[in-house]
């Protein structure tokens, strides 16, 4: 029932959406003609390319089982979406959020919550934004109500400060951008869970440790932060995980400036490492030039061998 | 005779003279007079107030990007949006840095080294839809929210305006200096001034303390060189020691070659050679690929 409500909503939003970009009917059917059976043995992750990043977003969410499959009616769902920059390829780019947003509430989500709020002009950057102003009303932004927990099995960070609704939520969604990053190198679905944290005093500690600046500098250190992110992924594990890879910072990441790349791509999948693993190759690294990909495999939060999941890749256009 | 790069570094550490890196200097204005006013620019306005952002306070503006700036020294930034015909978008960072060199290495990163050189400030890049500036202990960076004419050429003017309120003047540091004095002109330059910059260069560093006050890397096609500067020769001895010791201990590094205590040849097994040597206060290691 509920994915018959999916398909029908993403037919609908589909043939607009390829309206605008001019994208014909046949390419949203043979789309729909593909997606696998509900129930049926599902790829593990799905990496959808296309020039319209909604269409991509929902293709890719249908080919690993379609949002019903993660999203019960009657649920709560948090979405932790990296909104926190304002310059070009820095932000998950609004569409793939809004798909997000939208696909929950046609699974028959009860409330959908942001755990972020998008920088101000944030979300005006898309041209669905007219057509999407009932949907961002009916989203909730969380209130930035923060408990403090242990992190089961932490090996750098041992308690952290995280946003209620990520841990009361029946369902967590963690959609995040691929780009560069001056410190990790690399960031994407584990170091978006840094989102669900303030910046003090869990994310500082993350960044710089627990010894306080010396003469006024703080030691940056790589191995300590990226231990973190991996303990972060510890506390609660994504039900679902996006990665934006349409437009993004090749260079200067995580906030830019720098040279943008653009696989016009978005990335499904339920495995957070798996999907950074995959992610990589988007900003011309490998899984094992970025740390915390081992790090979170050692701490069995998923795993980076890309030849044990099933991934699928396709066109939206 | 093709130039060895290591014995002209080498060389380079022994002879060329220290020169101090200009400290800060009395500001002739404050961060939030930098911005150019309403009516100042023309065509484009300020909108909204200017944020100024202080100390750790950087993550509000940049999130995890204020790590780099923090490993330098930093001040405090000015965040401007601007405002142009047809509704264009120019966003304004201003970086005040703890001192001359820390400006200089954090413009070494920010830019791209594709961009187009201006004549401005001390020296200024403009990029695809950006530019960065240096000028004294500033980083200024302008980014269009296009990449179009309108939006680029209110970028450069934006730049003039603030290059011309800053008043002081910077210079390179002498690490810098001093490495890129060799043969050949390297395609990249940076300034360092911790671990965090050096693993952008040279990302098998990452995970080592390394220590150094100061350093610089010179990126040209067929390898890298990387110069550490420490505080007196016993430390960049400790130092060199420790370092050789790390790669040892690594999975798949070797030490092919060593003069103990002062130059030792490292390979990864992968193609990465690391070519490691000490002299008086300075380490200087060459990387290589095959």
């Amino acid at each position: 029932m509920t994915k018959n409500r999916t398909r029908r909503w993403f037919l609908k939003t589909s043939a607009a959406a390829g309206a605008s970009v001019g994208l014909g009917a046949s390419v949203v059917t043979e789309l729909l003609s593909t997606s696998p059976v509900f129930g049926a043995d599902l790829p593990d992750l799905a990496a959808i390319s296309g020039t319209d990043p909604f269409t991509s977003t929902v293709a890719a969410v249908d080919r690993i089982g379609g949002m019903s499959r993660f999203v019960s009616p009657g649920s709560r769902v948090a979405v932790n979406a990296n909104t926190s920059f304002k310059l070009p390829g820095s932000n998950v780019e609004p569409a793939v959020i809004l798909a997000t947003l939208q696909m929950c509430f046609d699974a028959g989500a009860k409330e959908v919550w942001l755990v972020k709020p998008g920088k101000p002009g944030y979300w005006e950057r898309t041209p669905r934004f007219a057509e999407s102003k009932d949907l961002l009303a009916m989203t909730k932004t969380s209130e930035q109500d923060f408990k403090v927990i242990e992190v089961p099995g932490g090996v750098a960070l041992k308690e952290a400060h995280v946003d209620s609704h990520v841990l009361d939520s029946d369902v967590y969604l963690n959609v995040s951008v691929v780009k560069d990053h001056a410190g990790t190198r690399f960031t994407g679905a584990l170091k978006n869970s840094m989102g669900f944290c303030p910046h003090r005093p869990t994310n500082s500690f993350c960044h710089f440790g627990s010894a306080p600046p010396e003469n006024d500098k703080f030691y940056a250190n790589v191995d300590h932060l990226s231990q973190c992110i991996a303990d972060l992924n510890l506390i609660r594990t994504p039900d679902l995980c996006l990665v934006d890879a349409t437009a993004y910072l090749k260079t200067n990441g995580p906030a830019g400036p720098g040279d943008l790349g653009r696989a016009d791509t978005v990335v499904a999948g339920t495995d957070p490492v798996a999907i950074d693993a995959y992610s990589t190759r988007f900003v011309d690294l490998q899984p094992g030039d970025v740390m915390m990909i081992g790090m979170a495999q050692k701490l069995g939060v998923g795993t980076a061998d890309l030849k044990k999941i099933r991934t699928v890749e396709g066109s939206s256009a | 005779m093709k130039r060895d790069p290591f014995l002209a570094a080498a060389v380079a550490i022994g002879t060329l003279a220290l020169a101090t890196c200009g400290g800060p200097g009395p500001h002739e204005a404050t961060i939030a007079d930098l911005a150019p006013a309403a009516g100042e620019v023309e065509a484009w306005a300020p909108v909204a107030e200017a944020q100024v952002f202080e100390g750790d306070d950087l993550f509000e503006l940049i999130n995890g990007g204020a790590e780099i700036y923090h490993e330098f020294g930093f001040r405090r930034a000015l965040a401007q949006d601007f405002t142009g015909p047809e509704q264009r978008l120019i966003a304004l960072e201003v970086f005040e840095m703890k001192d001359t060199a820390a400006a200089y290495g954090t413009y070494s990163f920010k830019i791209s080294g594709s961009g187009r050189p201006l004549e401005l400030g001390d020296e200024a890049m403009l990029e695809d839809y950006y530019l960065n500036l240096r000028r004294g202990p500033y980083v200024v960076t302008l980014t269009g929210m296009n990449d179009d004419e309108i939006t680029m050429q209110g970028i450069t003017r934006i730049a003039g305006a603030i290059a011309e309120n800053i008043q002081i003047d910077g210079e390179v540091p002498a690490v810098v200096a001093e490495l890129a004095a060799g043969d050949g002109k390297p395609e990249r330059v940076y300034y360092l001034r911790g671990e965090l910059a050096l693993a952008n260069v040279a990302p098998f560093t990452v995970g080592m303390r390394l220590g150094m006050t100061e350093g610089a890397a010179a990126r040209s096609s067929d390898r890298t060189e990387v110069m550490l500067r420490y505080p007196d020769a016993h430390l960049a001895q400790q130092q060199y020691a420790a370092i050789v010791g790390e790669f040892g201990s690594r999975a798949g590094w070797t030490v092919v070659e060593e003069q103990e205590g002062v130059s030792a040849l490292l390979d990864d097994g992968k193609g990465t050679h690391v070519k490691l040597a000490c002299s008086d206060d300075t380490i200087l290691m060459v990387v290589s690929e095959s």
